[in-house]
């Protein structure tokens, strides 16, 4: 990790305060994002940790006009997940991980196993709905498990609201039609 | 909070947070946004939140109050879940865009997945509205709740206008696709 920077460079408290208040509202729903995906608690926690670290380094970018920081974070959330995936599909996985992860306490691990099994229904739900084309799946998970307004998971995916609403819609009608019994 | 949590702030803090700048006024074009209001409005828009809790006390307070500070802040204070009819109706008259909306689990609208225990006071039932980081076009919506202990919650963001009229904090479960 990074050299901690010098007492000099100590964030103003504004700007903490702003972004503490985002982190603590919005921490619990990304780590339930990565827990319904992972298995491993210190897979969660890297990869939560990797999220708020780039909503750090891109908090200027940030327009609210473009939507709300939950759908800010959770594009990001997105990104995370899909560099974590080339990176395990490019056997890297492991060098990336001893460079990057702060070892976790023994009480974090319960935590996060915790939370990991909490997320039990979401994780069947992801198997059931693997299927379906890329963009009806994400629509699907950020509306109904993790509770963004639909314009919220539209910015989060980069697509217009009628093409969330499009999506969304598809990707619920399949989900029935495929648990109509035969 | 979490230890987890607790512990993942900590380390953003001391290894990024020199990487949390303040707002630059005043020098980028005309045509971008001030850093001020974005940095200021991230923590409203973004559900940004306080929760606090408490458990109803003996005394007799009032239902609701609305207090406008020194600094332009306003607190809110609601000791009965019943009245925010009054309390709504006090925030127009304060001309404030911001309005409490019960957080139920039959309402449609399904947001604030995250609402952060942080009461620190027994004995008041307050949250605090910056109607300066309330963005142009939203409006401060203050969700209102109450647990099976009795207990009564606020959770503060900001919506595009004109906001729910209530805010579920129930996921979708898997029958309800069957």
């Amino acid at each position: 990790m990074s050299t901690p920077p010098a007492a000099t460079d100590a964030p103003p408290e504004p700007a903490l305060n702003d972004f503490e208040a985002v982190y603590r509202a919005n921490v619990a729903g990304i780590t339930a994002f990565f827990a319904r995906r992972c298995g491993e608690p210190q897979a969660v926690a890297d990869l939560t940790s990797e999220t708020f670290v780039e909503a750090v380094g891109s908090l200027r970018s940030f327009d609210p006009m473009r939507g709300s920081a939950r759908a800010w974070l959770f594009g990001i959330a997105r990104h995370v997940y899909a560099r974590h995936c080339q990176r395990t599909a490019n056997g890297n996985h492991a060098l990336a991980a001893l460079a990057g992860h702060r070892e976790l306490e023994e009480d974090e691990v319960e935590e996060l196993a915790a939370r990991i099994d909490d997320q039990l229904i979401g994780r069947a739900l992801l198997a059931r709905i693997d299927s379906l084309p890329e963009l009806e799946r994400a629509a699907l998970e950020l509306v109904d498990l993790d509770g963004l307004a639909p314009r919220e998971a539209a910015t989060a995916l980069n697509i217009s609201q009628s093409a969330l609403r499009v999506r969304l819609f598809r990707a619920r009608t399949r989900l029935r039609t495929t648990e109509e019994p035969s | 909070m979490s230890t987890f949590e607790d512990r993942l702030w900590s380390e953003l803090v001391h290894e990024h947070g020199h990487q949390i700048q303040p707002p630059t006024v005043g020098a980028r074009p005309a045509r971008r946004r001030p850093a001020l209001i974005t940095a200021s409005a991230l923590a409203t828009v973004a559900l940004a939140t306080a929760l606090l809790a408490l458990t109803a006390g003996t005394s007799a307070p009032p239902a609701y109050a609305v207090t406008t500070n020194p600094d332009g802040t306003v607190t809110v204070t609601l000791n009965d879940i019943s009245a925010l009819t009054g309390l709504n109706a006090e925030l127009a008259r304060d001309g404030l865009r911001a309005r409490a909306v019960p957080l139920t689990a039959s309402c449609p609208t399904r947001a604030f997945p995250n609402a952060m225990p942080a009461g620190t006071n027994p004995s008041t039932y307050t949250i605090t509205i910056v109607p300066a980081d309330i963005p142009t076009g939203y409006t401060a919506i203050v969700a209102v709740s109450k647990n099976a202990s009795g207990q009564v919650t606020l959770v503060q963001g900001a919506w595009p206008n004109p906001g729910p009229s209530c805010i579920n904090t129930q996921p979708i479960s898997i029958p309800e696709y069957r």
